[in-house]
């Protein structure tokens, strides 16, 4: 079996523009940890494989523009969290606009979920976070789950550090609140 | 007295506590209550190099209303030309994706008919 390369390893590879090899040493590596995010972010596992298709298709296409200042994973991460975002933002708009028994039947329901395996506390956590507006809920998401720190999330979002930490303190004051009727 | 209320406040300092504490320190919230399909990451390799080949852009139409719509062009150039012996029929294969689509909404097909793929040919 082929071993997986470095993330250094596959930065050579785009910097020498070897895209093929560069893009299946990014699967190898990274495929496994990029789902399990996008699927802590949209919860279903049909939506967390479209989400996923359509990072590998913008990976793809935006090999050639790498620059490896960031580091590769960087770049990834970057791509995951705006694909995953753009997404909840699409489901929002979805869910805003279906109107009657259409919003209850597009609406994910996590309880009927045969691939989750939480108990009731989880259920409520995710159930809570799924309802926060999509921004807050991403917000939510790297810093509660991923515990990146407020800069790091500023320069992943594009938003200044102090509405993030606005975000965050009204997101987790929704979820603490979720939580406590459980 | 003052120990009942000395507890109750212990109880309710506790309470407070646990609570703003429940996000911070539950290491089973942390935990990944997600299963998926057997077989998914076997697969994924497979499937990441299929979603990078990417059909060409272009649209994809139901065939009844392609055939319906182009029909009607040239049996109404054809006409056309009967009576005006001007305008050249044009060959579908000469005809842009933007023309076809233009033509196609002219013709009152919905645009949520007309699939837009975005393509791209990629070669290994």
């Amino acid at each position: 079996m082929q071993m997986a390369l470095s993330e250094e390893h596959i930065s050579e590879l785009i910097l020498a523009k070897n895209y093929g090899d560069a893009f299946e040493g990014i699967v190898k590596l990274y495929g496994e940890r990029m789902y399990w995010q996008i699927r802590r972010y949209v919860l279903s596992h049909e939506d967390a494989d479209d989400v996923l298709q359509e990072c590998w298709m913008k990976i793809w296409k935006n090999l050639p523009k790498f620059k490896s200042q960031s580091g590769v994973f960087t770049w990834i991460y970057r791509i995951v969290v705006n694909t995953s975002l753009t997404y909840l933002r699409k489901q929002s708009l979805l869910s805003r606009f279906a109107k009657g028994d259409e919003a209850l039947k597009s609406a994910y329901s996590i309880e009927s979920d045969v691939y989750f395996n939480g108990d009731a506390l989880q259920s409520a956590l995710y159930k809570a976070i799924s309802k926060l507006p999509p921004k807050q809920r991403m917000v939510f998401e790297l810093r509660y789950f991923e515990e990146l720190d407020y800069k790091t999330i500023s320069a992943l979002l594009n938003t200044s550090e102090g509405a993030l930490k606005a975000s965050y303190h009204f997101a987790s004051e929704k979820v603490k609140e979720a939580l406590q009727k459980c | 007295m003052r120990l009942g209320c000395l507890i109750y406040g212990f109880k309710i300092l506790e309470l407070k506590m646990m609570e703003s504490e429940t996000l911070k320190n539950s290491s089973r919230l942390k935990e990944n209550p997600f299963l998926v399909p057997e077989g998914y990451f076997g697969k994924m390799q497979e499937r990441a190099l299929l979603a990078r080949r990417r059909r060409r852009i272009g649209v994809v139409a139901p065939l009844l209303s392609v055939a319906a719509a182009v029909a009607v062009l040239i049996v109404g150039i054809w006409t056309w030309n009967l009576k005006f012996d001007s305008m050249p029929v044009q060959n579908l294969a000469q005809m842009s994706d933007e023309e076809i689509i233009a033509y196609l909404i002219y013709s009152g097909v919905e645009i949520e008919e007309i699939e837009i793929h975005e393509v791209e040919y990629q070669l290994d």
